[in-house]
Protein backbone atom coordinates (compact mmCIF):
# COMPACT_ATOMS: atom_id res chain seq x y z
CA UNK A 1 0.00 0.00 0.00
CA UNK A 2 1.42 2.93 -0.84
CA UNK A 3 2.23 5.81 1.76
CA UNK A 4 -0.13 8.54 0.13
CA UNK A 5 -3.18 6.35 -0.40
CA UNK A 6 -2.66 5.30 3.60
CA UNK A 7 -2.58 9.13 4.56
CA UNK A 8 -4.97 9.98 2.33
CA UNK A 9 -7.43 7.24 4.47
CA UNK A 10 -5.73 9.04 7.61
CA UNK A 11 -7.18 12.37 6.33
CA UNK A 12 -10.81 10.92 5.99
CA UNK A 13 -10.86 10.19 10.08
CA UNK A 14 -8.57 13.49 10.29
CA UNK A 15 -11.36 16.03 8.59
CA UNK A 16 -13.79 14.90 11.18
CA UNK A 17 -11.92 14.79 14.33
CA UNK A 18 -11.84 18.48 15.40
CA UNK A 19 -14.17 20.13 17.68
CA UNK A 20 -14.02 22.31 20.36
CA UNK A 21 -13.24 20.38 23.39
CA UNK A 22 -9.84 21.77 23.85
CA UNK A 23 -10.86 25.04 24.02
CA UNK A 24 -13.57 24.20 26.63
CA UNK A 25 -10.99 22.11 28.62
CA UNK A 26 -8.31 25.01 28.47
CA UNK A 27 -10.67 27.11 29.85
CA UNK A 28 -10.98 24.93 32.93
CA UNK A 29 -7.38 24.62 33.16
CA UNK A 30 -5.70 26.74 36.06
CA UNK A 31 -2.66 27.37 33.65
CA UNK A 32 -1.25 29.16 36.54
CA UNK A 33 -1.43 26.25 39.10
CA UNK A 34 -0.23 23.57 36.85
CA UNK A 35 3.55 24.24 37.81
CA UNK A 36 2.89 23.36 41.34
CA UNK A 37 2.97 19.63 42.08
CA UNK A 38 6.18 19.38 39.80
CA UNK A 39 7.02 22.63 42.31
CA UNK A 40 6.28 20.34 45.63
CA UNK A 41 8.47 17.53 44.38
CA UNK A 42 11.40 19.52 43.76
CA UNK A 43 11.06 21.20 47.64
CA UNK A 44 10.42 17.63 48.87
CA UNK A 45 13.95 16.65 47.11
CA UNK A 46 15.95 19.91 47.84
CA UNK A 47 14.75 19.31 51.46
CA UNK A 48 15.69 15.66 51.27
CA UNK A 49 19.26 17.06 49.91
CA UNK A 50 19.67 19.45 52.36
CA UNK A 51 19.12 17.19 55.46
CA UNK A 52 21.70 14.34 53.95
CA UNK A 53 24.18 16.89 52.49
CA UNK A 54 23.95 18.67 56.22
CA UNK A 55 24.00 15.42 57.85
CA UNK A 56 26.74 14.66 55.69
CA UNK A 57 28.92 18.05 56.96
CA UNK A 58 28.26 17.67 59.93
CA UNK A 59 29.57 13.96 60.31
CA UNK A 60 32.44 15.16 58.20
CA UNK A 61 33.23 18.21 61.18
CA UNK A 62 32.41 15.78 63.74
CA UNK A 63 35.41 13.02 61.89
CA UNK A 64 38.17 15.93 61.20
CA UNK A 65 37.98 16.99 64.75
CA UNK A 66 38.63 13.60 65.88
CA UNK A 67 41.17 13.26 63.85
CA UNK A 68 43.36 11.60 66.76
CA UNK A 69 40.49 9.57 68.48
CA UNK A 70 40.94 6.35 65.78
CA UNK A 71 37.19 4.74 66.30
CA UNK A 72 35.10 8.19 66.18
CA UNK A 73 37.20 9.36 63.18
CA UNK A 74 36.09 6.15 61.23
CA UNK A 75 33.12 6.07 62.74
CA UNK A 76 32.20 9.77 61.51
CA UNK A 77 33.80 9.16 58.10
CA UNK A 78 32.09 5.99 57.22
CA UNK A 79 28.63 7.67 58.09
CA UNK A 80 29.52 11.02 56.40
CA UNK A 81 30.75 9.06 53.11
CA UNK A 82 27.54 7.15 53.30
CA UNK A 83 25.14 10.28 54.06
CA UNK A 84 27.15 12.07 51.11
CA UNK A 85 26.04 8.93 48.81
CA UNK A 86 22.54 9.46 49.43
CA UNK A 87 23.64 13.46 48.68
CA UNK A 88 24.59 12.42 45.21
CA UNK A 89 21.96 10.20 44.79
CA UNK A 90 19.21 13.03 45.62
CA UNK A 91 21.37 15.32 43.49
CA UNK A 92 21.40 12.98 40.66
CA UNK A 93 17.41 12.84 41.17
CA UNK A 94 17.07 16.52 41.55
CA UNK A 95 18.59 17.03 37.98
CA UNK A 96 16.60 14.19 36.28
CA UNK A 97 13.66 15.90 37.45
CA UNK A 98 14.55 19.76 36.48
CA UNK A 99 15.44 18.42 33.48
CA UNK A 100 11.94 16.85 32.40
CA UNK A 101 10.91 18.04 29.46
CA UNK A 102 8.35 16.92 27.56
CA UNK A 103 9.35 18.56 23.79
CA UNK A 104 12.56 16.13 24.37
CA UNK A 105 12.40 13.26 22.04
CA UNK A 106 9.81 10.31 23.17
CA UNK A 107 12.18 8.02 23.90
CA UNK A 108 14.63 9.81 25.60
CA UNK A 109 11.88 11.43 27.62
CA UNK A 110 10.28 8.10 28.41
CA UNK A 111 13.53 6.91 29.86
CA UNK A 112 14.31 9.77 32.34
CA UNK A 113 10.86 9.60 33.49
CA UNK A 114 11.48 5.54 34.46
CA UNK A 115 15.12 5.98 36.06
CA UNK A 116 13.09 8.30 38.42
CA UNK A 117 10.79 5.88 39.36
CA UNK A 118 13.74 3.54 39.27
CA UNK A 119 14.97 5.90 42.18
CA UNK A 120 13.21 4.44 44.93
CA UNK A 121 15.00 1.16 45.03
CA UNK A 122 18.35 3.15 44.50
CA UNK A 123 17.58 4.70 48.32
CA UNK A 124 16.82 1.24 49.70
CA UNK A 125 19.69 -0.14 48.36
CA UNK A 126 22.00 2.53 49.57
CA UNK A 127 20.23 2.06 53.01
CA UNK A 128 21.03 -1.45 53.67
CA UNK A 129 24.69 -0.76 52.91
CA UNK A 130 25.11 0.89 56.48
CA UNK A 131 24.15 -2.63 57.95
CA UNK A 132 27.73 -4.10 58.09
CA UNK A 133 28.88 -0.51 59.10
CA UNK A 134 26.13 -0.52 61.74
CA UNK A 135 28.94 -0.58 64.69
CA UNK A 136 30.04 3.26 63.96
CA UNK A 137 26.45 4.50 65.36
CA UNK A 138 26.98 2.68 68.34
CA UNK A 139 30.62 4.08 68.80
CA UNK A 140 28.95 7.94 67.73
CA UNK A 141 25.90 7.46 70.31
CA UNK A 142 27.91 7.12 72.91
CA UNK A 143 30.62 9.43 72.28
CA UNK A 144 27.74 12.11 71.41
CA UNK A 145 25.51 11.15 74.80
CA UNK A 146 27.72 10.48 77.35
CA UNK A 147 31.60 11.92 75.47
CA UNK A 148 32.52 8.19 76.09
CA UNK A 149 34.94 6.15 73.92
CA UNK A 150 33.01 2.74 73.67
CA UNK A 151 35.61 0.94 71.98
CA UNK A 152 37.79 1.53 74.66
CA UNK A 153 35.49 1.57 77.86
CA UNK A 154 33.25 -1.52 76.28
CA UNK A 155 33.56 -4.91 77.45
CA UNK A 156 35.39 -7.03 74.63
CA UNK A 157 33.08 -9.80 74.79
CA UNK A 158 30.34 -7.96 74.26
CA UNK A 159 32.54 -6.21 71.47
CA UNK A 160 33.93 -10.03 69.56
CA UNK A 161 30.34 -10.88 69.66
CA UNK A 162 29.45 -7.69 67.95
CA UNK A 163 31.81 -8.32 65.53
CA UNK A 164 31.18 -11.49 64.88
CA UNK A 165 27.70 -11.07 64.49
CA UNK A 166 28.63 -7.87 61.61
CA UNK A 167 30.97 -10.82 59.90
CA UNK A 168 28.40 -13.43 60.14
CA UNK A 169 25.00 -12.17 60.06
CA UNK A 170 25.22 -8.16 58.86
CA UNK A 171 27.51 -8.54 56.24
CA UNK A 172 25.77 -11.69 53.92
CA UNK A 173 22.34 -10.28 55.06
CA UNK A 174 23.52 -6.66 53.75
CA UNK A 175 24.80 -8.40 50.35
CA UNK A 176 21.80 -10.66 49.82
CA UNK A 177 19.57 -7.88 50.59
CA UNK A 178 21.19 -5.66 48.29
CA UNK A 179 20.68 -8.44 45.61
CA UNK A 180 17.68 -9.38 45.90
CA UNK A 181 16.74 -5.31 46.04
CA UNK A 182 16.64 -4.84 42.57
CA UNK A 183 13.83 -3.72 40.04
CA UNK A 184 13.37 -7.08 39.01
CA UNK A 185 11.65 -7.84 42.52
CA UNK A 186 9.87 -4.94 42.60
CA UNK A 187 6.45 -6.94 42.32
CA UNK A 188 6.94 -9.17 45.16
CA UNK A 189 4.70 -8.88 48.01
CA UNK A 190 7.82 -8.00 50.82
CA UNK A 191 9.74 -5.21 48.43
CA UNK A 192 6.13 -3.72 47.58
CA UNK A 193 6.03 -3.37 51.08
CA UNK A 194 9.06 -1.72 51.18
CA UNK A 195 8.48 0.29 48.75
CA UNK A 196 5.26 1.63 49.84
CA UNK A 197 2.66 -0.29 47.43
CA UNK A 198 4.80 1.05 44.47
CA UNK A 199 6.46 -2.36 43.47
CA UNK A 200 4.09 -2.81 40.15
CA UNK A 201 4.86 0.74 39.17
CA UNK A 202 7.96 -0.13 39.31
CA UNK A 203 7.49 -3.32 37.46
CA UNK A 204 5.56 -1.75 34.72
CA UNK A 205 8.17 0.56 34.84
CA UNK A 206 11.12 -1.61 34.33
CA UNK A 207 8.43 -3.42 31.26
CA UNK A 208 8.43 -0.32 29.95
CA UNK A 209 12.16 0.06 29.81
CA UNK A 210 12.61 -3.32 28.36
CA UNK A 211 9.89 -1.94 25.57
CA UNK A 212 11.89 1.48 25.01
CA UNK A 213 15.02 -0.54 24.49
CA UNK A 214 13.67 -3.52 22.11
CA UNK A 215 11.88 -0.69 20.05
CA UNK A 216 15.25 1.38 19.61
CA UNK A 217 16.94 -1.50 18.07
CA UNK B 1 8.62 32.39 23.73
CA UNK B 2 7.18 34.44 26.48
CA UNK B 3 3.94 32.55 27.95
CA UNK B 4 1.05 34.59 26.41
CA UNK B 5 -2.15 33.29 27.43
CA UNK B 6 -4.12 34.72 24.47
CA UNK B 7 -1.13 32.97 21.82
CA UNK B 8 -1.26 30.08 23.48
CA UNK B 9 -5.49 29.73 23.41
CA UNK B 10 -5.13 30.89 19.59
CA UNK B 11 -2.27 27.77 19.36
CA UNK B 12 -4.54 25.51 20.75
CA UNK B 13 -7.06 26.46 18.19
CA UNK B 14 -5.39 26.20 15.34
CA UNK B 15 -3.81 22.85 16.72
CA UNK B 16 -6.47 21.16 18.66
CA UNK B 17 -7.17 18.73 16.11
CA UNK B 18 -3.48 17.00 17.08
CA UNK B 19 -4.76 16.61 20.48
CA UNK B 20 -8.00 14.99 20.06
CA UNK B 21 -6.49 12.52 17.65
CA UNK B 22 -3.46 11.41 19.95
CA UNK B 23 -6.08 11.50 23.22
CA UNK B 24 -8.50 8.93 21.36
CA UNK B 25 -5.74 6.50 20.06
CA UNK B 26 -4.53 6.45 23.35
CA UNK B 27 -6.96 6.77 25.73
CA UNK B 28 -10.49 4.14 24.54
CA UNK B 29 -12.43 5.84 27.95
CA UNK B 30 -14.27 9.44 26.88
CA UNK B 31 -14.15 10.51 30.39
CA UNK B 32 -10.58 9.66 30.96
CA UNK B 33 -9.62 11.20 27.68
CA UNK B 34 -10.56 14.35 28.66
CA UNK B 35 -7.93 14.36 31.69
CA UNK B 36 -5.19 13.23 29.23
CA UNK B 37 -6.27 16.20 27.00
CA UNK B 38 -5.80 18.77 29.74
CA UNK B 39 -2.63 16.78 30.26
CA UNK B 40 -1.31 17.50 27.57
CA UNK B 41 -2.40 20.96 27.29
CA UNK B 42 -0.45 21.85 30.53
CA UNK B 43 2.39 20.54 29.65
CA UNK B 44 1.65 22.42 26.33
CA UNK B 45 1.63 25.74 28.70
CA UNK B 46 4.59 24.97 30.87
CA UNK B 47 6.52 24.11 27.84
CA UNK B 48 5.44 26.90 26.09
CA UNK B 49 8.30 29.36 26.89
CA UNK B 50 11.27 27.40 25.39
CA UNK B 51 9.14 26.76 22.01
CA UNK B 52 11.73 27.20 19.28
CA UNK B 53 9.95 28.98 16.63
CA UNK B 54 12.46 27.71 13.92
CA UNK B 55 10.92 23.88 14.29
CA UNK B 56 7.68 23.13 13.20
CA UNK B 57 4.62 24.16 15.81
CA UNK B 58 2.77 21.04 14.67
CA UNK B 59 5.75 18.84 15.18
CA UNK B 60 6.34 20.17 18.68
CA UNK B 61 2.81 20.46 19.74
CA UNK B 62 3.12 16.26 18.27
CA UNK B 63 6.42 15.60 20.72
CA UNK B 64 4.41 16.76 24.17
CA UNK B 65 1.45 15.64 22.99
CA UNK B 66 2.68 11.62 22.25
CA UNK B 67 5.07 12.12 25.15
CA UNK B 68 2.33 12.68 27.79
CA UNK B 69 -0.31 10.35 25.82
CA UNK B 70 2.76 7.69 26.38
CA UNK B 71 3.75 8.40 29.83
CA UNK B 72 0.01 8.58 31.41
CA UNK B 73 -0.40 4.84 29.75
CA UNK B 74 0.08 3.32 32.45
CA UNK B 75 -3.00 5.42 34.53
CA UNK B 76 -5.56 4.73 31.43
CA UNK B 77 -4.39 1.17 31.44
CA UNK B 78 -4.98 0.79 35.29
CA UNK B 79 -8.83 3.05 34.20
CA UNK B 80 -9.37 0.81 31.10
CA UNK B 81 -9.06 -2.76 33.45
CA UNK B 82 -11.28 -1.00 35.47
CA UNK B 83 -14.19 -0.03 32.89
CA UNK B 84 -13.53 -3.82 31.50
CA UNK B 85 -14.38 -5.33 35.01
CA UNK B 86 -17.48 -2.87 35.11
CA UNK B 87 -19.18 -3.86 32.55
CA UNK B 88 -17.39 -6.22 30.19
CA UNK B 89 -20.02 -7.04 27.77
CA UNK B 90 -21.27 -3.74 27.41
CA UNK B 91 -18.22 -1.43 26.53
CA UNK B 92 -15.96 -1.16 23.28
CA UNK B 93 -12.83 -1.31 24.53
CA UNK B 94 -10.89 -0.33 20.81
CA UNK B 95 -11.07 3.23 21.10
CA UNK B 96 -13.22 3.95 17.81
CA UNK B 97 -13.02 7.29 15.77
CA UNK B 98 -16.51 8.67 16.41
CA UNK B 99 -17.19 10.08 12.76
CA UNK B 100 -15.78 7.66 10.38
CA UNK B 101 -18.36 5.42 9.86
CA UNK B 102 -18.98 6.74 6.27
CA UNK B 103 -15.44 5.56 5.50
CA UNK B 104 -15.17 2.15 6.34
CA UNK B 105 -11.59 1.20 5.17
CA UNK B 106 -10.36 4.73 7.31
CA UNK B 107 -12.61 3.13 10.57
CA UNK B 108 -10.18 -0.03 9.82
CA UNK B 109 -6.85 1.29 9.72
CA UNK B 110 -7.82 3.97 12.90
CA UNK B 111 -8.68 0.35 14.58
CA UNK B 112 -5.20 -1.27 13.61
CA UNK B 113 -3.59 2.29 14.22
CA UNK B 114 -5.20 2.26 17.93
CA UNK B 115 -4.36 -1.45 18.64
CA UNK B 116 -0.47 -0.71 18.21
CA UNK B 117 1.58 -0.70 21.59
CA UNK B 118 2.39 2.87 22.57
CA UNK B 119 5.99 3.72 20.63
CA UNK B 120 4.62 2.12 17.10
CA UNK B 121 1.58 4.07 17.32
CA UNK B 122 3.17 6.96 17.94
CA UNK B 123 5.64 6.26 14.71
CA UNK B 124 2.59 5.76 12.91
CA UNK B 125 0.93 8.84 13.43
CA UNK B 126 3.60 10.82 12.50
CA UNK B 127 4.01 8.62 9.37
CA UNK B 128 0.72 9.25 8.38
CA UNK B 129 0.66 12.92 9.67
CA UNK B 130 3.27 13.53 6.74
CA UNK B 131 6.05 13.66 8.75
CA UNK B 132 9.44 12.48 7.26
CA UNK B 133 11.50 9.81 8.25
CA UNK B 134 13.94 12.21 8.87
CA UNK B 135 11.52 14.02 11.23
CA UNK B 136 10.23 10.86 13.30
CA UNK B 137 14.05 9.80 13.77
CA UNK B 138 14.33 12.48 15.45
CA UNK B 139 11.04 12.93 17.16
CA UNK B 140 11.84 9.29 18.62
CA UNK B 141 15.12 9.37 18.75
CA UNK B 142 16.18 6.08 17.10
CA UNK B 143 17.65 5.70 13.63
CA UNK B 144 16.43 6.40 10.12
CA UNK B 145 16.63 2.89 8.72
CA UNK B 146 15.22 2.19 11.85
CA UNK B 147 11.92 4.04 11.41
CA UNK B 148 11.68 2.79 7.45
CA UNK B 149 12.38 -0.67 8.73
CA UNK B 150 9.50 -0.53 11.06
CA UNK B 151 6.82 1.52 8.88
CA UNK B 152 7.32 -0.78 6.19
CA UNK B 153 6.88 -3.82 8.29
CA UNK B 154 3.47 -2.26 10.14
CA UNK B 155 2.51 -1.11 6.09
CA UNK B 156 2.81 -4.54 5.36
CA UNK B 157 0.49 -5.99 8.30
CA UNK B 158 -2.54 -2.68 7.20
CA UNK B 159 -2.37 -4.08 3.89
CA UNK B 160 -2.82 -7.55 5.21
CA UNK B 161 -5.43 -5.97 7.96
CA UNK B 162 -7.58 -3.70 5.06
CA UNK B 163 -6.92 -7.25 2.37
CA UNK B 164 -8.81 -9.31 4.76
CA UNK B 165 -11.56 -7.14 5.80
CA UNK B 166 -12.25 -6.77 2.36
CA UNK B 167 -12.76 -9.78 1.93
CA UNK B 168 -15.08 -10.47 4.70
CA UNK B 169 -16.63 -7.49 3.40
Amino acid sequence: MKTDELQKLWMQIDQTADDNLAKSLMQQVQLERSQSKMNQLVIIKTLNLLIAGGTSIALSSYAFDRFTQLPQFVAGTLLAIWMLAISIATIRELVLILHIDYSDPISLLQKKLIEIKLTSIKYLRLSVWILPFSFAFVVLFFDLIWGLDIVAAGDRNWMISYFALTVIVFVPVAIWMHTKLAPKNASKKWMNNLLQGNGSQIEEALLRLQRIEAFEK
Amino acid sequence: MKRDRAKFLQLLDDHQGILHKVAKLYCPDQDSRKDLIQDIIIQLWLSFEKYDPTYKLSTWIYRISLNVAISSYRKFETQKKHIDHVSESVLEHTPQPEHVSSYPEAERLWKFVSQLDDLNKALMILYLEGHSHDEIAVILYISKSNVGTKINRIKDQIKKELTNSNYEN
